[in-house]
């Protein structure tokens, strides 16, 4: 592998967008920024996945991980759509997408 | 004749009993045309007078031990080892011997007989199934102690005859002082009946323990000759076991025969029926606690300390309850307090080691002692009241029933040639012969006597209020009448065996039955005096009374001020009942108040407390659940942060920390 890309490195930009991530998580109270934060962390998953993939012993451990990120990709867009879904939904009736509002749904 | 084919069926007499229990318990309601099963009752106590006199007859043809094992409850082998190397065996079945014949003939007799007067004299009262239900019950209990053949048996019947005694004094229940009398008379022998099982438990530990070293084991733990030297012998030198043991039996037997300091019980026992009084509390029930010191010193042994507290609390508790006889007003009572009077020489008869002449006094008194009874129910049947002092002139009217009390008060005196005299001479001469060798007996042989006089006195200051004089002191009483023929016959009956039952003995057959109370005792001339002045001393009680009470006159009360205090002090029953109330009220109401602040605060705090824990704990968790997204966003990070901290830390640490 090239010089320019070493383990701590990826590491650490994976770990740095789980934090971005959760911190959005934590932090937004908008409905589509949550969505967006989300994503992050979704997405430093699959660049680990990805990353690791190129030191594989094999061509098919190479290709399970591979499709591990690609699988998450799709399940990513699928939780992206709902989400909107739910956005959609939540502006209709309440006029609003702040997600700290939204407790009806509690017991 | 040979009846001895009999024995085997002496199960029977209980067991009719039983069945009489079933059938008019079950069936009593619908048998209105039968006195509500009380004719039921009379078939099946007559059948059992039947087998139980045949049995009685055939034991006195040929006296002898005959055991019938019915039911083996525990078996345990000898092994040599363990707590009981020589094993042991608990069985229920029948004895029939010549104590528990004579027993079987004074219970189903006296219960036949009790059993035919109730049919007239309990005919207006309500709940007739039920009296006659249990009366049949009470006869079963009663007939299978007399045939039990080991203490534990004994002890088990002996619990079914008290709670029957608690079921017929509180026969009339929405009457509180009967409803109270009942719970005292169970409550009070209860006591004594915790020292009989307490007694239980050392002679069969005392048998466990060592069963094969002599006769014990091949009997079983059963009642047999040759126990009582083999008991001593087994312990050696150290008698305290036995003692203990025996005082036990004797704490038993004063609770069930009233005898002082647990003899509170049967004066207020009279709140039940009068039949109940008679048949229960004067002639078989009470009874059963002499019965039960007379077969322990014959298969038991007593050792000499046992003995001296056997006579020491018979003479004493037959001085005492003659006292408190002399100023009761309750026709009742005074012969209630005749029979703990007359328990107490019975007592003191066994206790003087003559254990036979103890049984012929139970035997003689328990006829003339329902007589008395039931001629004071026949007297209350009539006219209506318990209370001597409204009573009078009732002789002319009423002749049966006054030949019958005045029959049983000759006997009850001990006046020649009545049945009392003999069995009571017979008691007064035992104890007199042991006076040599127990100089410590003297005291209570001197009460005895004194009794003698009390008891002539008490009884006939009852018969002259109650039957002499022009007429009754109450002008508004009822005109007595004699009852009709069930009640008349009893009376007739018992009237009989009270002037005759002395005369037993002299039959050599039925003195098989009573080996060492022949009459000898009695008309031996070494003490023709002692003889003499008993007679004396009841006919000098029955004067005093003549003088006092005879021909309608009311002696005054007592006016010196010692004198009064005596009178005040007997009437208030020397205060014992005050006494037990204050024990019972202060210890008990004390301890009550102490479980009740456990129960409250204790017990009932740890529930509650537990309660409000969770209550606490579940709201806390409920608030948890806000409904908004970024709340469980925040626990699900936390909880990753836990992980992620147990995991990347701890877990290491532990690892390196105990070298995994």
């Amino acid at each position: 592998m090239t010089d320019a890309f070493t383990t701590a490195g990826f590491l650490g930009l994976s770990a740095a967008l789980l934090g971005i991530g959760l911190f959005g998580i934590l932090t937004r109270r908008n409905f589509i920024l949550l969505l967006i934060s989300i994503e992050i962390a979704i997405n430093s998953a699959v660049l680990n996945f990805v990353y690791f993939a190129a030191f594989a012993p094999t061509a098919t451990v190479a290709l399970a991980g591979q499709s591990a990120a690609v699988v998450i990709v799709g399940l990513a867009a699928t939780e992206v759509a709902v989400g909107l879904a739910i956005v959609l939904a939540l502006n209709r009736i309440r006029g609003s997408i702040n997600v700290a509002e939204a407790t009806r749904l509690r017991l | 004749m040979d009846l001895s084919w009999i024995f085997p069926y002496a199960f029977l007499v209980p067991l009719l009993f039983v069945l009489s229990f079933v059938v008019v318990g079950l069936f009593g309601t619908w048998l209105r045309r039968l006195e509500h099963g009380g004719w039921v009752a009379v078939v099946f106590s007559g059948l059992a007078m039947g087998l139980g006199v045949l049995i009685g007859v055939g034991e006195m043809l040929a006296p002898g031990r005959y055991t019938d094992t019915k039911y083996v409850w525990l078996s345990v082998p000898a092994n040599g080892a363990g707590v009981f190397p020589h094993g042991f065996e608990l069985i229920a079945g029948t004895l029939v011997d010549p104590l528990s014949a004579l027993m079987l003939i004074v219970v189903t007799v006296v219960g036949f007989l009790v059993m035919l007067y109730s049919i007239e004299y309990m005919h207006h009262d309500r709940g007739l199934p039920r009296y006659y239900a249990e009366l049949s019950l009470f006869l079963a209990a009663m007939n299978g102690l007399v045939l039990s053949d080991n203490l534990l048996e004994f002890f088990l019947f002996w619990e079914l005859v008290g709670v029957c005694s608690y079921f017929l004094i509180g026969f009339y229940y929405d009457k509180p002082a009967a409803a109270s009398a009942a719970k005292e008379a169970f409550l009070v022998t209860r006591v004594g009946d915790i020292m009989f099982l307490l007694g239980v438990f050392i002679y069969f530990y005392v048998y466990a323990t060592s069963g094969a070293a002599g006769g014990w084991a091949a009997n079983g733990f059963v009642f047999a000759q040759g126990n009582a030297p083999y008991l001593g012998s087994v312990m050696g030198g150290n008698t305290t076991l036995l003692t203990v043991g025996g005082l036990l039996l004797l704490g038993g037997a004063a609770g069930k025969s009233a005898q002082f300091p647990l003899h509170v019980w049967l004066p207020d026992a009279m709140e039940g029926p009068t039949t109940v009084s008679a048949l229960i509390h004067a002639a078989t029930m009470v009874a059963a606690g002499v019965y039960l010191l007379a077969v322990a010193s014959v298969f038991l042994g007593f050792t000499p300390t046992d003995l001296f507290a056997i006579v020491a609390i018979g003479g004493f508790t037959a001085f005492f309850a003659a006292t408190e006889a002399v100023v009761q007003t309750d026709i009742k009572r005074v012969v209630a307090y005749s029979t703990i009077s007359q328990l107490g020489y019975m007592v003191l008869g066994v206790g003087a080691g003559f254990a036979m002449v103890g049984m012929f006094h139970l035997f003689t008194h328990a006829f003339f002692k329902a007589l008395l009874f039931l001629a004071a129910g026949a007297v209350i049947h009539a006219v209506g009241t318990q209370d001597l002092f409204k009573m009078g002139g009732l002789g002319k009217t009423m002749r049966v029933t006054s030949f019958a009390f005045l029959v049983g008060g000759l006997s009850l005196a001990g006046i020649p040639p009545f049945a009392g005299f003999f069995s009571k001479d017979d008691i007064l001469s035992s104890v007199y012969s042991q006076l040599g060798a127990h100089p410590g007996y003297w005291p209570f042989f001197v009460l005895a006597l004194l009794t003698v006089f009390l008891t002539g006195y008490y009884i006939f200051r009852a018969w002259f209020l109650a039957f002499s004089g022009p007429g009754a002191r109450d002008p508004g009483l009822a005109h007595g009448h004699d009852p009709s023929w069930t009640m008349k016959l009893p009376l007739l009956a018992l009237s009989g065996l009270a002037i005759v039952a002395g005369f037993f003995p002299y039959i050599p057959a039925f003195g098989s039955l009573l080996p060492g109370a022949n009459i000898p005792p009695a008309f031996s001339l070494s003490d023709l005096w002692l003889t003499g002045l008993s007679v004396a001393l009841g006919l000098g009680g029955i004067l005093t009374a003549y003088a006092l009470w005879g021909n309608g006159q009311v002696a005054a009360n007592p006016t010196g001020s010692v004198a009064r205090s005596l009178h005040s002090l007997v009437a208030h029953r020397y205060y014992f009942k005050d006494a037990y109330d204050a024990i019972g009220m202060k210890g008990v109401y004390a301890l009550a108040r102490i479980a009740d602040f456990v129960d409250q605060y204790v017990i009932d705090g740890t529930v509650r407390g537990v309660e409000r824990a969770f209550a606490g704990l579940s709201d806390r968790a409920r608030r948890m659940q806000s409904g908004a997204v970024l709340d469980y966003a925040t626990f699900v990070v936390a909880g990753l942060v836990i992980l992620l901290v147990l995991l990347l830390v701890i877990a290491p640490w532990i690892v390196s920390a105990w070298g995994g």
